[in-house]
């Protein structure tokens, strides 16, 4: 059998500069794949390009295998029909991922209107019901809220809500924890780990935190300038980083640093 | 600022010199007072001597639209003067404390429209420069009170805001230091962009006789005269209008030249 | 704030702005009542007059008299007609307020496609085209406007009539067509603001993070764009309506006075040029209540349809 999603030399250029260059892995059903790498490692354009989402000008080549379809030879609106059913994305700022003027339960809902041919009052009860898997309405949140008036962690799980709603088979989740607090963040880990149990989601997760990463991860694959220098078994590459590269990022991680990103300290300006 | 790039702002500032360098050569050579009257040559068509012909009194056309121009221009900048220096200070004032009582203001100004603040001030003291260019600066107050509000608050929030007041610097002395030299680029580029809406006001007021009074020579006020001979003697409306037209076009178009420039190290941002 | 406390804003606004207006008409130096009849009026009229208007009582005392009046929807006498403002006035906003209107309608109905057009073809020589389009438009002063337009449509092609208004006793039709030139005139230059401010804030809200979020859902381009960006879009617009609404009414007092439209505009440049005191005043009150309350109930309704400008926030 094959594997869910085998990237097969994958290269993104824009404007001739290479983002990512010829890589190369695979992931199977119920796993997790950890992505990490510092920023600019081009993380964030491996996980757009395999929704389909990258910005104008970036132009990917190689192939990207979903259950043994090339995802790059879709047109948009085949990848319409797949983003948000079979692959599902939660993004890194909550604050601004969700849309101001719309109640969550409408936007969780839009997953449903998109992908399914359910009633109305069908989706309804699959929107409560997903709000309470996710924890939002045991948090004391309807499905009538707005997103100003939900914390960051409440905001993660609405977007969660979004991404799970038609059970897709890879989740997609881009240092989704980062804004969160120590405890909210692995409140969220542990949903999105149930979810890959029950469901046998594959989930790829682009991440800074080293120790989410070590105690969740099946596989590791670490990015630097945009080519894998070293991928394999989270034990492997914890315990046996064979990659300079890849011994300094762990090496900064037990020193307590991966918990605020390098290149996100505060940047102050003053005038010249 | 990279302005060598910006055919806007060069669009602009050619559409600008076209109309104001004459018009200023003309102010300088007359004193913006209306050319002569000529009896013998009412509406003469465009020749060597009139390029543009002459009006029903037999004035040269050109000359009298080029003085039009230059006094619009002068009225239009100082009532925009006015507004932008009254409008900063209010801003500034505004920025630091809760603004209900500023921003009420800058809300009452909304409320007059120049038309209106002119139709009161001519009934009451008859028409002049000065209620004219009151007219117009009143309703530009409210636009340049929550603009500079805007920026100086962007700024007072940065850190070197905070040292320089632990380090004891007071309010005035920070507005002055830091504020103010960091919202004197975007003040310019609000200034030229309501010179056009100055120009536009003004020319309508004259239109409708709320502007300055005679003798001096207005674009519109000789729209108002001029309308009923636009069928026999288009060029009177034309030329005119025309005028009003570039000047404004040339005001907008510097004006959003000079905010591209602005922005644009805003917006070299990565995808 | 919420609407209730911005109806407080709104209601103190309108005390200062009537403050102010009496105070403008109370700065005549001299006598109103001579001023109003000119140098060769009789001492006896002049009298007269001046008991009319109530300037042999005090200031505050006339200013509370005049607001009680106006609260009663009573605005006083014209001087010159001999007839009740009010009735005056009524008269003439059935040319004026369907103007407002039908050029409101016109600014946003094609200023909004337009920009939204223009941001669609972000970059492209289309964009750029009706940018410089727009750009021009914008420019245009909306009275010399209305005068080309008249030379081309009425006076040449014999399209509309290029003056008056027959009143609406002839048919809807007849009356709409006198009103169709100086509406688009004073529409032209209010759409292309429109036109471009919807270009800017549609551009805006597609670089925000939710539309990614929302074509990650499976949004399509089109489907982001109309269901998603549009409707936030729109709501800055909304809050520039309420800026052009005063420019508007003003802009209509211009194009009645080209038109030769018998509106609310042409009655208050009659009544300035007569000095009719009691007709400016009023109709003065009269335009800048109305500006105060359309721009409250375009104000509420942006917070109604924004859920985060109605509370109170931190």
């Amino acid at each position: 059998m094959t594997s869910l999603l085998q990237v097969m030399d994958l290269s993104v250029h824009s404007l001739a500069r290479p983002i990512l260059h010829a890589l190369s892995f695979t992931l199977e059903a119920g796993k997790i794949l950890a992505v990490i790498g510092e920023s600019g490692s081009g993380k964030s354009t491996l996980a757009l390009s395999l929704m389909g989402l990258l910005p104008a000008g970036f132009q990917p080549h190689g192939e990207i295998r979903l259950n043994d379809e090339n995802l790059l030879t879709l047109t948009e609106p085949q990848w319409c029909q797949i983003r948000g059913n079979t692959l599902g994305m939660i993004f890194q700022e909550p604050m601004s991922a969700l849309n101001p003027m719309r109640r969550i339960g409408a936007q969780i809902a839009d997953t449903l209107r998109l992908h399914t041919i359910l009633t109305r009052s069908e989706i309804r009860d699959q929107t409560l019901a997903l709000m309470e898997q996710v924890g939002l309405l045991k948090a004391g949140v309807n499905e009538r809220a707005y997103p100003h008036q939900l914390s960051g962690g409440q905001r993660q799980r609405a977007l969660l809500a979004m991404a799970l709603a038609c059970k897709p088979a890879l989740l997609i989740a881009d240092e989704f924890t980062t804004a969160l607090d120590a405890r909210t963040r692995a409140d969220v880990m542990t949903l999105v780990n149930q979810h890959t149990q029950t469901h046998r989601m594959a989930l790829l997760m682009i991440s800074h935190d080293l120790g989410l990463v070590r105690h969740h991860a099946d596989h590791v694959l670490v990015l630097k300038d945009g080519i894998c220098v070293e991928q394999g078994p989270t034990v492997s590459i914890f315990d046996a980083p064979a990659h300079p590269y890849t011994q300094a990022l762990l090496a900064m991680s037990l020193h307590g640093a991966a918990h605020t990103p390098l290149t996100r300290l505060p940047f102050y300006t003053v005038p010249a | 600022m990279n302005t060598r790039t910006n055919p806007t702002l060069w669009t602009g500032s050619a559409l600008l010199g076209i109309v104001l360098l004459p018009a200023f050569v003309t102010a300088l050579l007359t004193g913006a007072r209306a050319p002569a009257i000529d009896v013998m040559h009412r509406y003469a068509r465009p020749s060597l001597l009139h390029p543009l012909g002459t009006d029903p009194f037999g004035r040269d056309l050109l000359t009298f639209v080029l003085s039009g121009a230059f006094n619009s221009v002068l009225i239009a900048a100082m009532a925009v003067c006015l507004s932008t220096v009254a409008g900063t200070a209010l801003g500034l004032m505004a920025a630091g404390k809760p603004p209900k009582v500023i921003m009420g203001l800058a809300d009452l100004g909304l409320a007059f429209p120049p038309v209106l603040t002119a139709a009161l001030l001519v009934t009451a003291l008859g028409a002049s420069a000065t209620g004219e260019i009151l007219a117009i600066a009143l309703f530009g107050l409210p636009a340049q009170i929550r603009i500079t509000r805007q920026a100086a608050r962007t700024i007072l929030i940065q850190d070197y805001i905070a040292a320089s007041r632990l380090a004891g610097r007071g309010t005035v002395s920070i507005l002055r230091r830091h504020v103010l030299p960091n919202i004197l680029p975007l003040l310019t580029v609000q200034a030229t962009s309501s010179l056009a809406l100055a120009i536009l006001s003004d020319a309508g007021l004259s239109y409708l006789g709320l502007g300055a009074p005679p003798p001096r020579p207005d674009l519109g006020r000789a729209l108002a005269a001029y309308q009923i001979h636009i069928f026999d003697h288009p060029l009177l409306v034309a030329v005119p209008g025309l005028t009003i037209m570039l000047l404004v076009l040339g005001f907008n178009m510097a004006g959003d030249g000079l905010r591209d420039a602005l922005d644009a190290p805003l917006q070299e941002r990565a995808p | 704030m919420n609407v209730l406390s911005l109806a407080f804003q709104r209601l103190l606004l309108l005390i200062v702005a009537s403050l102010v207006i009496f105070a403008a008409m109370n700065l005549i130096p001299g006598d109103p009542a001579s001023v109003m009849l000119g140098l060769d009026a009789s001492p006896e009229s002049i009298a007269a007059l001046h008991h009319q208007l109530g300037l042999d009582t005090a200031l505050p005392a006339r200013y509370a008299h005049w607001v009680g009046d106006l609260i009663r929807g009573n605005l006083g006498r014209s001087y010159i007609y001999d007839v009740p403002v009010s009735s005056l006035i009524g008269e003439r906003l059935q040319s004026t307020l369907p103007l407002i209107l039908l050029a409101m309608l016109l600014s946003l109905g094609a200023g909004i496609p337009l920009g939204m057009t223009a941001a669609a073809n972000r970059g492209k020589m289309s964009d750029m085209g009706l940018m410089a389009m727009l750009q021009l438009l914008k420019s245009i002063p909306d009275f010399w406007l209305a005068m080309m337009m008249t030379f081309l449509f009425s006076l040449t092609l014999h399209w509309l009539p290029a003056s008056g208004f027959p009143g609406w006793g002839h048919g809807f039709f007849t009356g709409l067509r006198a009103l169709i030139l100086p509406a688009v005139a004073l529409a032209v230059p209010q759409a292309a603001i429109t036109a471009r401010f919807m270009r800017s804030s549609l551009i805006e809200t597609l670089s925000q993070d939710f539309i990614r979020t929302a074509r990650a859902q499976g949004y399509s381009r089109s489907g982001v764009l109309w269901r998603v960006a549009l409707p936030n879009a729109l709501i800055p617009v909304l809050t520039l309506a309420g800026i052009q609404l005063p420019v508007l009414i003003t802009g209509s007092i211009i194009v009645e006075s080209v038109f030769s439209l018998p509106g609310c505009g042409k009655l208050l440049l009659e009544a300035v040029n007569q000095r009719d005191l009691p007709v400016v005043q009023n109709l003065v009150m009269l335009i800048v209540t109305a500006v105060i309350i359309l721009g409250f109930l375009l104000a509420a309704l942006v917070r109604f349809l924004d859920p985060r400008l109605g509370e109170e926030r931190p």
